[in-house]
């Protein structure tokens, strides 16, 4: 139903009438806005990067082919437009030596614990940038290991690979700075 | 669900109530914008071709006089090359270097 709206918003626009693309940024602002969040952790910046990946889409309606759904196709094009301002902007990776400076998981008051949950996803940004992008798209489609890997147009057992090891560097970086038991080294 | 998965299962973010005007703003600016020039790549190759065929009409037709050994002896072609002026040669060169230079230039201004 949803992808009905929004073919028949896409054949509107792509025969000219442009305002019809307002449905598609309507039903579609709150993913794109989250996802973008997701990748700069950083509202101003993410509602930015949402309105660039919108252009970015308008502009590119009439090359869509309608042979994935347009969910699909749109999410690809918005993961391409922040992967490429994420690259051309300097990343806001958490200097992890520096940030980690709190005390250890089981003595959390809720302030600490707010901290400590901020401090977790921004070590997701410093991770390379296949293991970030496994993990932001994992997590964005609600663990859908399917969906993530379409969007990412990757195959889902791949998909799965990166995860594994995006969760074991994350997890080991985290615990041995946060000074809990030492998890043994990847090999 | 263990404690990674809930901290990176965060809950939903609503975007700036102003959001979709503020799109719709600069999506109908682009609509508005006219569609960038595209390249007449039809005209160019059809310039280049009468171009390059013009210069060979000039070598083959133009009454130059042979010089040298080869004027006397030789074949057909020898002859011909030898009766082509170095300047000339290295203006025609130029010129062409400088032709597909500025094509190449040119293009990465237009679409398509």
């Amino acid at each position: 139903m949803e992808n009905d709206e929004d073919l028949a918003a896409v054949r509107a626009v792509v025969a000219g009438n442009s305002a019809a693309f307002a449905g598609i940024v309507e039903r579609w602002q709150g993913p794109l806005f989250n996802l973008a969040y997701r990748f700069c952790r950083d509202r101003s910046q993410a509602a930015d990067m949402a309105q660039d990946a919108f252009l970015k889409i308008f502009r590119a309606l009439p090359s869509f082919r309608e042979q994935s759904t347009f969910s699909t196709w749109m999410m690809s094009v918005a993961m391409n437009m922040f992967r490429s301002h994420q690259r051309r902007t300097r990343p806001n990776l958490v200097a992890l030596d520096a940030a980690l400076d709190l005390p250890h998981w089981g003595n959390w008051g809720l302030e600490e614990r707010t901290s400590r949950d901020e401090t977790v996803r921004l070590a997701v940004q410093a991770l390379p940038e296949k293991y970030r992008e496994a993990i932001v798209l994992f997590y964005f489609h609600e663990m859908n290991v399917d969906k993530a890997a379409q969007t990412l147009g990757i195959r889902p057992g791949t998909l799965k690979a990166r995860l594994h090891r995006a969760r074991g560097r994350l997890e080991r970086n985290l615990r041995r700075r946060l000074g809990t038991e030492p998890v043994p080294e990847e090999t | 669900m263990d404690e990674l998965d809930r901290i990176l299962n965060e809950e939903q973010l609503s975007p700036p109530t102003t959001f979709v005007q503020r799109v719709m703003r600069a999506v109908m600016q682009e609509a508005s914008t006219p569609p960038p020039i595209p390249f007449p790549w039809r005209y160019a190759f059809a310039a280049l071709a009468a171009m390059v065929a013009i210069l060979i009409a000039w070598f083959l037709l133009s009454p130059v006089v042979p010089s040298g050994p080869l004027a006397r002896g030789g074949t057909d072609l020898q002859r011909t090359i030898a009766a082509i002026d170095p300047s000339l040669l290295a203006w025609c060169t130029s010129i062409g270097a400088a032709l597909i230079g500025l094509l190449r230039y040119s293009v990465r201004f237009v679409t398509d």
